[in-house]
Protein backbone atom coordinates (compact mmCIF):
# COMPACT_ATOMS: atom_id res chain seq x y z
CA UNK A 1 0.00 0.00 0.00
CA UNK A 2 1.51 3.33 -1.10
CA UNK A 3 1.29 5.89 1.65
CA UNK A 4 1.99 9.35 0.34
CA UNK A 5 3.28 10.65 3.65
CA UNK A 6 5.03 7.41 4.56
CA UNK A 7 8.51 6.37 3.59
CA UNK A 8 7.86 7.44 -0.02
CA UNK A 9 7.22 11.03 0.96
CA UNK A 10 10.73 12.28 0.05
CA UNK A 11 10.46 10.66 -3.38
CA UNK A 12 7.06 12.24 -3.94
CA UNK A 13 8.35 15.63 -2.82
CA UNK A 14 11.31 15.38 -5.17
CA UNK A 15 9.01 14.52 -8.07
CA UNK A 16 6.72 17.39 -7.18
CA UNK A 17 9.64 19.81 -7.02
CA UNK A 18 10.74 18.75 -10.49
CA UNK A 19 7.23 18.91 -11.92
CA UNK A 20 6.75 22.36 -10.42
CA UNK A 21 10.07 23.54 -11.79
CA UNK A 22 9.36 22.62 -15.42
CA UNK A 23 6.35 24.90 -16.05
CA UNK A 24 8.02 27.67 -14.02
CA UNK A 25 11.10 27.39 -16.20
CA UNK A 26 8.95 27.41 -19.32
CA UNK A 27 7.06 30.51 -18.16
CA UNK A 28 10.29 32.32 -17.32
CA UNK A 29 11.84 31.37 -20.66
CA UNK A 30 8.79 32.62 -22.55
CA UNK A 31 8.78 35.86 -20.58
CA UNK A 32 12.51 36.25 -21.16
CA UNK A 33 12.11 35.82 -24.91
CA UNK A 34 9.32 38.40 -24.81
CA UNK A 35 11.65 40.86 -23.07
CA UNK A 36 14.60 40.23 -25.36
CA UNK A 37 12.53 40.93 -28.46
CA UNK A 38 12.59 44.59 -27.44
CA UNK A 39 16.37 44.97 -27.25
CA UNK A 40 19.38 44.64 -29.54
CA UNK A 41 21.94 41.87 -29.31
CA UNK A 42 24.46 44.15 -27.59
CA UNK A 43 21.95 45.00 -24.91
CA UNK A 44 20.88 41.38 -24.51
CA UNK A 45 24.47 40.19 -24.11
CA UNK A 46 25.01 42.53 -21.15
CA UNK A 47 21.50 42.06 -19.72
CA UNK A 48 21.89 38.28 -19.71
CA UNK A 49 25.53 38.18 -18.52
CA UNK A 50 24.79 36.84 -15.00
CA UNK A 51 22.56 34.17 -16.51
CA UNK A 52 24.85 33.13 -19.34
CA UNK A 53 27.84 32.98 -16.98
CA UNK A 54 26.08 31.06 -14.22
CA UNK A 55 24.20 28.52 -16.31
CA UNK A 56 27.33 26.46 -17.02
CA UNK A 57 28.59 26.44 -13.42
CA UNK A 58 25.10 25.38 -12.35
CA UNK A 59 25.06 22.53 -14.86
CA UNK A 60 28.51 21.38 -13.80
CA UNK A 61 27.43 21.17 -10.15
CA UNK A 62 26.18 18.19 -8.22
CA UNK A 63 27.47 15.52 -10.61
CA UNK A 64 28.62 13.39 -7.67
CA UNK A 65 27.95 13.12 -3.97
CA UNK A 66 30.46 10.45 -3.02
CA UNK A 67 33.69 9.09 -4.44
CA UNK A 68 32.89 5.58 -3.29
CA UNK A 69 32.20 3.17 -6.16
CA UNK A 70 32.06 -0.57 -5.38
CA UNK A 71 34.19 -2.88 -7.50
CA UNK A 72 31.52 -5.53 -7.86
CA UNK A 73 28.28 -4.57 -6.19
CA UNK A 74 25.52 -2.97 -8.22
CA UNK A 75 24.42 0.48 -7.04
CA UNK A 76 21.56 2.51 -8.45
CA UNK A 77 20.32 5.91 -7.41
CA UNK A 78 18.05 8.52 -8.88
CA UNK A 79 16.61 11.84 -7.77
CA UNK A 80 16.81 15.57 -8.15
CA UNK A 81 19.63 18.11 -7.89
CA UNK A 82 18.89 21.75 -7.17
CA UNK A 83 21.65 24.28 -7.84
CA UNK A 84 21.96 28.00 -7.33
CA UNK A 85 24.89 30.23 -8.18
CA UNK A 86 25.28 33.13 -5.75
CA UNK A 87 25.79 36.21 -7.86
CA UNK A 88 27.85 39.27 -6.97
CA UNK A 89 25.71 42.23 -5.93
CA UNK A 90 26.98 44.18 -8.94
CA UNK A 91 25.44 41.59 -11.23
CA UNK A 92 21.97 42.99 -10.64
CA UNK A 93 22.80 45.98 -12.83
CA UNK A 94 24.97 46.62 -15.85
CA UNK A 95 26.36 49.45 -17.91
CA UNK A 96 27.90 48.88 -21.29
CA UNK A 97 29.32 51.58 -23.56
CA UNK A 98 29.83 51.69 -27.31
CA UNK A 99 31.97 54.64 -28.39
CA UNK A 100 32.14 56.40 -31.76
CA UNK A 101 29.13 54.65 -33.21
CA UNK A 102 26.87 55.81 -36.03
CA UNK A 103 23.88 57.12 -34.08
CA UNK A 104 21.66 57.01 -37.17
CA UNK A 105 21.59 53.25 -36.61
CA UNK A 106 19.71 54.10 -33.43
CA UNK A 107 17.39 56.48 -35.24
CA UNK A 108 19.20 59.74 -34.43
CA UNK A 109 20.84 62.05 -36.97
CA UNK A 110 23.50 64.34 -35.50
CA UNK A 111 23.01 67.91 -36.78
CA UNK A 112 26.03 69.06 -38.77
CA UNK A 113 27.78 65.69 -38.74
CA UNK A 114 27.34 63.54 -41.85
CA UNK A 115 28.88 60.58 -39.97
CA UNK A 116 26.37 60.95 -37.11
CA UNK A 117 29.06 59.90 -34.64
CA UNK A 118 28.36 59.64 -30.94
CA UNK A 119 28.46 57.28 -27.99
CA UNK A 120 25.87 54.81 -26.76
CA UNK A 121 25.41 53.95 -23.09
CA UNK A 122 23.19 50.99 -22.24
CA UNK A 123 22.39 50.51 -18.58
CA UNK A 124 19.80 49.14 -16.20
CA UNK A 125 18.83 45.99 -14.35
CA UNK A 126 20.13 42.65 -15.54
CA UNK A 127 17.88 39.64 -15.96
CA UNK A 128 18.31 39.12 -12.18
CA UNK A 129 17.78 42.80 -11.35
CA UNK A 130 14.92 45.11 -10.37
CA UNK A 131 11.69 43.98 -12.01
CA UNK A 132 10.05 47.40 -11.64
CA UNK A 133 12.73 49.71 -13.07
CA UNK A 134 13.31 49.73 -16.83
CA UNK A 135 16.74 49.87 -18.37
CA UNK A 136 17.85 52.66 -20.67
CA UNK A 137 19.65 53.24 -23.93
CA UNK A 138 21.01 56.76 -24.34
CA UNK A 139 22.96 58.44 -27.10
CA UNK A 140 25.58 61.10 -26.39
CA UNK A 141 27.12 63.75 -28.61
CA UNK A 142 29.86 65.94 -27.15
CA UNK A 143 29.16 64.75 -23.63
CA UNK A 144 25.46 65.62 -23.75
CA UNK A 145 22.59 63.15 -23.85
CA UNK A 146 20.78 63.57 -27.17
CA UNK A 147 18.31 60.72 -26.93
CA UNK A 148 17.06 58.44 -24.24
CA UNK A 149 14.86 55.38 -24.50
CA UNK A 150 13.57 53.13 -21.76
CA UNK A 151 14.04 49.42 -22.33
CA UNK A 152 13.25 46.33 -20.28
CA UNK A 153 13.01 45.47 -16.60
CA UNK A 154 14.67 42.57 -14.82
CA UNK A 155 13.00 39.17 -15.04
CA UNK A 156 13.55 37.93 -11.47
CA UNK A 157 14.91 40.08 -8.66
CA UNK A 158 17.36 37.71 -7.01
CA UNK A 159 21.06 37.15 -6.36
CA UNK A 160 20.71 33.42 -6.93
CA UNK A 161 20.67 31.92 -10.41
CA UNK A 162 18.74 28.67 -9.90
CA UNK A 163 18.41 25.34 -11.71
CA UNK A 164 16.75 21.95 -11.12
CA UNK A 165 17.77 18.76 -12.91
CA UNK A 166 16.83 15.08 -12.54
CA UNK A 167 19.78 12.70 -12.22
CA UNK A 168 20.34 8.93 -12.11
CA UNK A 169 23.40 6.76 -11.68
CA UNK A 170 24.23 3.08 -12.02
CA UNK A 171 27.56 1.67 -10.93
CA UNK A 172 29.48 -1.04 -9.19
CA UNK A 173 31.05 -2.89 -12.11
CA UNK A 174 34.85 -2.74 -12.23
CA UNK A 175 34.77 0.45 -10.16
CA UNK A 176 32.78 2.32 -12.77
CA UNK A 177 29.68 4.43 -12.34
CA UNK A 178 27.62 5.98 -15.15
CA UNK A 179 25.50 9.05 -14.51
CA UNK A 180 22.82 10.58 -16.69
CA UNK A 181 20.66 13.68 -16.56
CA UNK A 182 17.70 13.57 -18.86
CA UNK A 183 14.34 15.14 -19.51
CA UNK A 184 12.07 13.95 -22.29
CA UNK A 185 11.91 16.31 -25.24
CA UNK A 186 8.91 18.54 -24.66
CA UNK A 187 7.23 20.49 -27.41
CA UNK A 188 6.22 23.83 -25.91
CA UNK A 189 3.92 24.91 -28.75
CA UNK A 190 5.23 28.03 -30.53
CA UNK A 191 8.16 28.26 -28.12
CA UNK A 192 9.86 25.20 -29.58
CA UNK A 193 11.26 22.08 -27.99
CA UNK A 194 13.00 21.89 -24.67
CA UNK A 195 15.37 19.10 -23.78
CA UNK A 196 18.12 18.15 -21.37
CA UNK A 197 20.63 15.38 -21.77
CA UNK A 198 23.84 14.76 -19.91
CA UNK A 199 26.04 11.77 -19.34
CA UNK A 200 29.23 10.98 -17.52
CA UNK A 201 31.42 8.24 -16.24
CA UNK A 202 33.31 7.93 -12.96
CA UNK A 203 36.05 5.44 -12.10
CA UNK A 204 37.25 4.48 -8.65
CA UNK A 205 41.01 4.45 -8.11
CA UNK A 206 40.68 2.37 -4.95
CA UNK A 207 40.90 -0.84 -6.96
CA UNK A 208 44.47 0.08 -7.83
CA UNK A 209 45.25 1.56 -4.43
CA UNK A 210 43.21 -0.43 -1.90
CA UNK A 211 45.10 0.92 1.10
CA UNK A 212 44.00 4.51 0.58
CA UNK A 213 42.27 5.85 3.71
CA UNK A 214 39.61 7.57 1.59
CA UNK A 215 37.67 6.77 -1.55
CA UNK A 216 39.06 8.40 -4.67
CA UNK A 217 37.60 8.62 -8.14
CA UNK A 218 38.00 10.51 -11.39
CA UNK A 219 35.35 11.23 -13.95
CA UNK A 220 33.82 13.43 -16.59
CA UNK A 221 30.37 14.78 -17.39
CA UNK A 222 28.98 16.28 -20.60
CA UNK A 223 25.62 18.02 -20.87
CA UNK A 224 23.45 19.72 -23.42
CA UNK A 225 20.38 21.85 -22.69
CA UNK A 226 18.02 23.43 -25.22
CA UNK A 227 15.30 25.77 -24.01
CA UNK A 228 13.04 26.19 -26.98
CA UNK A 229 14.72 28.06 -29.79
CA UNK A 230 16.02 30.66 -27.33
CA UNK A 231 18.88 28.92 -25.54
CA UNK A 232 21.35 26.21 -26.45
CA UNK A 233 23.95 25.24 -23.88
CA UNK A 234 26.79 22.74 -23.70
CA UNK A 235 28.76 22.08 -20.53
CA UNK A 236 31.70 19.80 -19.81
CA UNK A 237 33.47 18.86 -16.61
CA UNK A 238 36.43 16.63 -15.72
CA UNK A 239 37.02 16.03 -12.05
CA UNK A 240 38.87 14.20 -9.34
CA UNK A 241 37.15 13.64 -6.01
CA UNK A 242 37.68 11.99 -2.64
CA UNK A 243 35.27 11.06 0.09
CA UNK A 244 35.12 9.48 3.52
CA UNK A 245 32.01 7.65 4.59
CA UNK A 246 30.55 6.86 7.98
CA UNK A 247 27.30 5.12 8.61
CA UNK A 248 25.12 8.20 8.34
CA UNK A 249 27.36 10.74 6.68
CA UNK A 250 29.73 10.98 3.74
CA UNK A 251 32.05 13.94 3.44
CA UNK A 252 33.42 14.64 -0.01
CA UNK A 253 35.45 17.13 -1.94
CA UNK A 254 36.92 17.49 -5.37
CA UNK A 255 38.56 19.59 -8.00
CA UNK A 256 37.21 20.03 -11.52
CA UNK A 257 38.27 21.58 -14.79
CA UNK A 258 35.21 22.71 -16.67
CA UNK A 259 33.88 24.78 -19.52
CA UNK A 260 30.56 25.70 -21.02
CA UNK A 261 29.08 27.84 -23.74
CA UNK A 262 25.62 29.23 -24.33
CA UNK A 263 24.04 30.43 -27.55
CA UNK A 264 21.12 32.84 -27.40
CA UNK A 265 18.90 33.35 -30.46
CA UNK A 266 15.79 35.47 -30.86
CA UNK A 267 14.17 37.98 -33.18
CA UNK A 268 14.67 41.68 -32.43
CA UNK A 269 11.28 43.29 -32.99
CA UNK A 270 12.87 46.72 -33.64
CA UNK A 271 13.87 45.74 -37.17
CA UNK A 272 12.54 42.18 -37.31
CA UNK A 273 16.00 40.66 -37.68
CA UNK A 274 17.43 37.58 -36.06
CA UNK A 275 19.87 38.04 -33.19
CA UNK A 276 22.28 35.29 -32.20
CA UNK A 277 25.35 35.32 -30.02
CA UNK A 278 27.45 32.79 -28.14
CA UNK A 279 28.99 33.33 -24.72
CA UNK A 280 31.83 31.20 -23.38
CA UNK A 281 31.73 30.78 -19.64
CA UNK A 282 34.65 32.33 -17.78
CA UNK A 283 34.80 29.69 -15.03
CA UNK A 284 37.47 27.11 -15.87
CA UNK A 285 37.89 25.27 -12.58
CA UNK A 286 36.28 24.76 -9.20
CA UNK A 287 36.83 23.24 -5.78
CA UNK A 288 33.88 21.35 -4.32
CA UNK A 289 33.16 20.45 -0.70
CA UNK A 290 30.04 18.68 0.41
CA UNK A 291 28.32 16.27 2.73
CA UNK A 292 25.80 13.52 2.10
CA UNK A 293 23.41 12.42 4.80
CA UNK A 294 22.28 8.80 4.42
CA UNK A 295 18.92 8.50 6.14
CA UNK A 296 16.30 6.67 4.07
CA UNK A 297 17.43 8.71 1.09
CA UNK A 298 20.70 10.47 0.31
CA UNK A 299 20.46 14.18 1.02
CA UNK A 300 23.57 16.05 -0.04
CA UNK A 301 24.62 19.66 0.31
CA UNK A 302 27.70 21.05 -1.39
CA UNK A 303 29.43 24.24 -2.33
CA UNK A 304 31.43 24.73 -5.49
CA UNK A 305 33.92 27.55 -5.42
CA UNK A 306 35.48 28.90 -8.63
CA UNK A 307 35.03 32.25 -10.29
CA UNK A 308 31.46 31.85 -9.11
CA UNK A 309 30.14 30.26 -5.93
CA UNK A 310 27.50 27.61 -6.51
CA UNK A 311 25.43 25.82 -3.88
CA UNK A 312 23.84 22.46 -4.61
CA UNK A 313 21.33 20.29 -2.77
CA UNK A 314 20.42 16.81 -3.91
CA UNK A 315 17.85 14.23 -2.91
CA UNK A 316 18.70 10.79 -4.26
CA UNK A 317 17.07 7.42 -3.74
CA UNK A 318 18.38 3.95 -4.40
CA UNK A 319 20.73 1.36 -3.06
CA UNK B 1 23.93 0.03 27.83
CA UNK B 2 27.62 0.20 26.90
CA UNK B 3 26.78 -0.89 23.37
CA UNK B 4 24.21 1.87 23.09
CA UNK B 5 26.74 4.49 24.27
CA UNK B 6 29.36 3.19 21.83
CA UNK B 7 26.83 3.41 19.00
CA UNK B 8 25.97 6.95 19.95
CA UNK B 9 29.65 7.89 20.03
CA UNK B 10 30.24 6.33 16.62
CA UNK B 11 27.34 8.28 15.16
CA UNK B 12 28.05 11.46 17.03
CA UNK B 13 31.42 12.04 15.36
CA UNK B 14 30.13 12.13 11.77
CA UNK B 15 26.98 13.92 12.88
CA UNK B 16 29.12 16.66 14.45
CA UNK B 17 31.13 16.89 11.25
CA UNK B 18 28.05 17.99 9.32
CA UNK B 19 27.71 21.37 11.03
CA UNK B 20 31.49 21.78 10.91
CA UNK B 21 31.43 21.23 7.16
CA UNK B 22 28.46 23.53 6.73
CA UNK B 23 30.26 26.18 8.76
CA UNK B 24 33.29 25.74 6.50
CA UNK B 25 30.98 26.12 3.53
CA UNK B 26 29.51 29.28 4.93
CA UNK B 27 33.00 30.62 5.56
CA UNK B 28 33.96 29.84 2.01
CA UNK B 29 30.64 31.31 0.98
CA UNK B 30 32.01 34.60 2.15
CA UNK B 31 34.17 34.37 -0.94
CA UNK B 32 31.92 36.36 -3.26
CA UNK B 33 31.36 35.35 -6.83
CA UNK B 34 33.15 37.45 -9.39
CA UNK B 35 30.95 40.00 -11.16
CA UNK B 36 29.98 38.97 -14.67
CA UNK B 37 27.83 41.85 -15.90
CA UNK B 38 29.71 44.71 -17.64
CA UNK B 39 30.18 47.88 -15.61
CA UNK B 40 31.76 50.19 -18.19
CA UNK B 41 32.60 53.74 -17.13
CA UNK B 42 30.98 56.60 -19.02
CA UNK B 43 32.88 57.61 -22.17
CA UNK B 44 35.75 59.95 -21.32
CA UNK B 45 35.10 63.61 -22.04
CA UNK B 46 37.16 65.66 -24.45
CA UNK B 47 37.75 69.37 -23.92
CA UNK B 48 35.11 70.09 -26.56
CA UNK B 49 32.65 67.86 -24.69
CA UNK B 50 33.27 69.84 -21.50
CA UNK B 51 32.77 73.10 -23.43
CA UNK B 52 29.48 71.81 -24.85
CA UNK B 53 28.24 70.80 -21.41
CA UNK B 54 29.16 74.18 -19.96
CA UNK B 55 27.31 75.86 -22.82
CA UNK B 56 24.08 74.01 -22.08
CA UNK B 57 24.34 74.86 -18.39
CA UNK B 58 24.85 78.51 -19.39
CA UNK B 59 21.77 78.27 -21.60
CA UNK B 60 19.63 77.38 -18.57
CA UNK B 61 21.25 80.07 -16.43
CA UNK B 62 20.76 82.73 -19.10
CA UNK B 63 17.04 82.04 -19.18
CA UNK B 64 16.43 81.60 -15.47
CA UNK B 65 18.98 83.95 -13.86
CA UNK B 66 17.33 87.29 -14.78
CA UNK B 67 14.23 86.18 -12.85
CA UNK B 68 15.67 87.79 -9.70
CA UNK B 69 15.06 91.19 -11.31
CA UNK B 70 12.18 90.44 -13.69
CA UNK B 71 9.95 88.70 -11.15
CA UNK B 72 6.73 90.55 -10.34
CA UNK B 73 3.76 88.90 -8.77
CA UNK B 74 1.59 90.47 -6.12
CA UNK B 75 -0.45 88.94 -3.37
CA UNK B 76 1.75 85.95 -2.53
CA UNK B 77 4.09 85.14 0.34
CA UNK B 78 5.93 82.37 -1.48
CA UNK B 79 7.38 83.15 -4.86
CA UNK B 80 8.03 80.70 -7.66
CA UNK B 81 8.22 80.88 -11.41
CA UNK B 82 7.78 78.13 -13.95
CA UNK B 83 9.47 78.17 -17.33
CA UNK B 84 8.49 76.56 -20.59
CA UNK B 85 10.75 76.95 -23.58
CA UNK B 86 14.43 76.37 -24.23
CA UNK B 87 14.62 75.57 -20.55
CA UNK B 88 11.67 74.32 -18.53
CA UNK B 89 11.10 73.83 -14.85
CA UNK B 90 10.30 75.74 -11.71
CA UNK B 91 12.51 77.94 -9.56
CA UNK B 92 11.75 79.37 -6.12
CA UNK B 93 12.68 82.84 -4.87
CA UNK B 94 13.33 84.13 -1.36
CA UNK B 95 13.70 87.95 -1.23
CA UNK B 96 15.33 89.74 1.71
CA UNK B 97 15.83 93.32 2.74
CA UNK B 98 19.20 94.16 4.28
CA UNK B 99 21.29 91.55 2.55
CA UNK B 100 21.53 87.80 3.03
CA UNK B 101 20.78 88.00 6.76
CA UNK B 102 18.02 90.53 6.32
CA UNK B 103 14.31 90.30 6.94
CA UNK B 104 11.96 88.61 4.47
CA UNK B 105 10.79 91.06 1.84
CA UNK B 106 8.63 91.26 -1.23
CA UNK B 107 10.10 91.10 -4.72
CA UNK B 108 9.52 94.81 -5.20
CA UNK B 109 11.71 95.97 -2.29
CA UNK B 110 14.18 93.16 -1.66
CA UNK B 111 17.86 93.94 -2.10
CA UNK B 112 18.97 90.35 -1.90
CA UNK B 113 17.44 87.12 -3.19
CA UNK B 114 18.03 83.42 -3.25
CA UNK B 115 16.87 81.64 -6.42
CA UNK B 116 16.85 77.87 -6.23
CA UNK B 117 15.36 74.67 -7.55
CA UNK B 118 13.61 72.37 -5.06
CA UNK B 119 15.33 69.18 -3.92
CA UNK B 120 15.40 66.58 -6.73
CA UNK B 121 13.89 69.07 -9.17
CA UNK B 122 15.68 70.62 -12.11
CA UNK B 123 15.57 73.18 -14.85
CA UNK B 124 15.59 71.00 -17.94
CA UNK B 125 17.07 71.86 -21.32
CA UNK B 126 15.71 69.45 -23.93
CA UNK B 127 18.33 68.20 -26.38
CA UNK B 128 17.88 66.16 -29.53
CA UNK B 129 15.11 63.56 -29.36
CA UNK B 130 14.44 62.79 -25.73
CA UNK B 131 17.87 63.83 -24.49
CA UNK B 132 18.12 66.28 -21.62
CA UNK B 133 20.38 68.49 -19.57
CA UNK B 134 19.24 68.82 -15.97
CA UNK B 135 20.40 71.86 -14.05
CA UNK B 136 19.88 72.37 -10.33
CA UNK B 137 20.45 75.90 -9.09
CA UNK B 138 21.19 77.58 -5.79
CA UNK B 139 21.86 81.19 -6.69
CA UNK B 140 22.31 84.27 -4.52
CA UNK B 141 21.73 87.74 -5.93
CA UNK B 142 22.61 91.25 -4.78
CA UNK B 143 19.81 93.33 -6.29
CA UNK B 144 19.90 96.96 -7.33
CA UNK B 145 16.20 97.84 -7.44
CA UNK B 146 16.91 101.27 -8.91
CA UNK B 147 18.73 99.86 -11.92
CA UNK B 148 16.63 96.68 -12.13
CA UNK B 149 19.84 94.69 -12.18
CA UNK B 150 21.61 92.17 -9.99
CA UNK B 151 24.93 90.41 -9.52
CA UNK B 152 24.69 86.66 -9.04
CA UNK B 153 26.76 84.32 -6.90
CA UNK B 154 26.31 80.72 -5.79
CA UNK B 155 26.13 77.96 -8.35
CA UNK B 156 24.56 74.66 -9.18
CA UNK B 157 24.91 71.19 -10.64
CA UNK B 158 24.71 69.81 -14.15
CA UNK B 159 23.52 66.35 -15.11
CA UNK B 160 23.05 64.79 -18.52
CA UNK B 161 22.52 61.03 -18.41
CA UNK B 162 25.72 59.49 -17.07
CA UNK B 163 27.56 62.81 -16.79
CA UNK B 164 27.53 65.15 -13.81
CA UNK B 165 29.31 68.45 -13.17
CA UNK B 166 29.25 71.50 -10.91
CA UNK B 167 29.46 75.21 -11.57
CA UNK B 168 29.76 78.51 -9.71
CA UNK B 169 29.18 82.12 -10.69
CA UNK B 170 31.75 84.85 -10.68
CA UNK B 171 29.87 88.16 -10.43
CA UNK B 172 27.40 87.20 -13.12
CA UNK B 173 25.47 90.36 -14.03
CA UNK B 174 21.84 90.33 -15.13
CA UNK B 175 19.48 93.20 -15.94
CA UNK B 176 15.74 93.41 -16.55
CA UNK B 177 16.37 95.32 -19.76
CA UNK B 178 18.52 92.60 -21.29
CA UNK B 179 17.59 89.07 -22.38
CA UNK B 180 21.06 87.73 -21.65
CA UNK B 181 23.54 88.15 -18.79
CA UNK B 182 25.42 91.35 -19.37
CA UNK B 183 28.73 90.40 -17.80
CA UNK B 184 30.61 88.19 -15.41
CA UNK B 185 31.30 84.49 -15.77
CA UNK B 186 30.29 80.97 -14.89
CA UNK B 187 33.06 78.53 -13.89
CA UNK B 188 32.14 74.96 -14.85
CA UNK B 189 34.07 71.85 -13.77
CA UNK B 190 33.58 68.53 -15.58
CA UNK B 191 35.75 65.53 -16.41
CA UNK B 192 38.84 67.22 -15.01
CA UNK B 193 38.37 70.29 -17.20
CA UNK B 194 37.89 73.84 -15.87
CA UNK B 195 35.64 75.77 -18.23
CA UNK B 196 34.88 79.49 -17.98
CA UNK B 197 31.80 80.83 -19.74
CA UNK B 198 31.89 84.60 -20.16
CA UNK B 199 28.72 86.58 -20.95
CA UNK B 200 28.51 89.90 -22.84
CA UNK B 201 24.83 90.76 -23.09
CA UNK B 202 24.33 88.98 -26.42
CA UNK B 203 23.29 85.45 -27.28
CA UNK B 204 26.92 84.50 -27.94
CA UNK B 205 28.92 83.48 -24.89
CA UNK B 206 32.63 82.74 -24.87
CA UNK B 207 33.58 79.30 -23.58
CA UNK B 208 37.21 78.85 -22.59
CA UNK B 209 38.61 75.47 -21.50
CA UNK B 210 41.72 76.09 -19.43
CA UNK B 211 44.78 75.07 -21.40
CA UNK B 212 42.79 73.78 -24.37
CA UNK B 213 41.21 76.61 -26.35
CA UNK B 214 38.17 78.81 -26.71
CA UNK B 215 34.77 78.24 -28.32
CA UNK B 216 31.69 80.36 -28.94
CA UNK B 217 28.35 79.07 -27.68
CA UNK B 218 25.00 80.26 -28.99
CA UNK B 219 22.66 80.60 -26.02
CA UNK B 220 19.59 80.34 -28.29
CA UNK B 221 20.47 77.33 -30.44
CA UNK B 222 22.99 75.41 -28.36
CA UNK B 223 25.52 75.45 -31.19
CA UNK B 224 29.21 75.33 -30.23
CA UNK B 225 31.53 76.69 -32.90
CA UNK B 226 35.12 75.72 -33.56
CA UNK B 227 38.01 77.05 -31.47
CA UNK B 228 39.33 80.41 -32.41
Amino acid sequence: MFKFWGRHAPLALAALALLAAIPAAKANAEELEGLLEDVTGQYARAYLAPFTHSFGPNLNSGVYHTAAIPMSRLTIDFGVKVMATHLAAEDQTFQTVIENVDLSEYGYDVPGDPDDLGDIVMSGPTVFGDTETPGNVSGYVNGVQVFSQDTIEGLIDTRYSPMVVPQASIGGVAGLRATVRWLPEMDLSDFGKTKLFGYGLQWSANGLMPTLPVDVMVGFFRQSVDVGTLIETDANSMFIAASKSWKLVTLYGGYAKEDSEMTIAYTYAGNDTGVSFTVDDTQESRVTVGATLNVLAKLNLEMGYGDLTTYTAGLMFGF
Amino acid sequence: MKTMIDNLRRRAVPALLVPVLLAAGLWLGGCESDATAPQDPAPALSEQDAAQQAGFAAMAVAQVGPTVVTFSESGKDVYSRSFIGVASGTVWLDFRLGGAGGTPATWSVGDWARLYTAADEFVTVSVGEGGAVLVALDVTADIDQGQDSAVLGGGGTFQSGVYAATFTFDELAVAAANDYPTGGAMVFTSGGYAVTVTFNGTNLATVAVAGHGTWTFNLDTGALTQPT
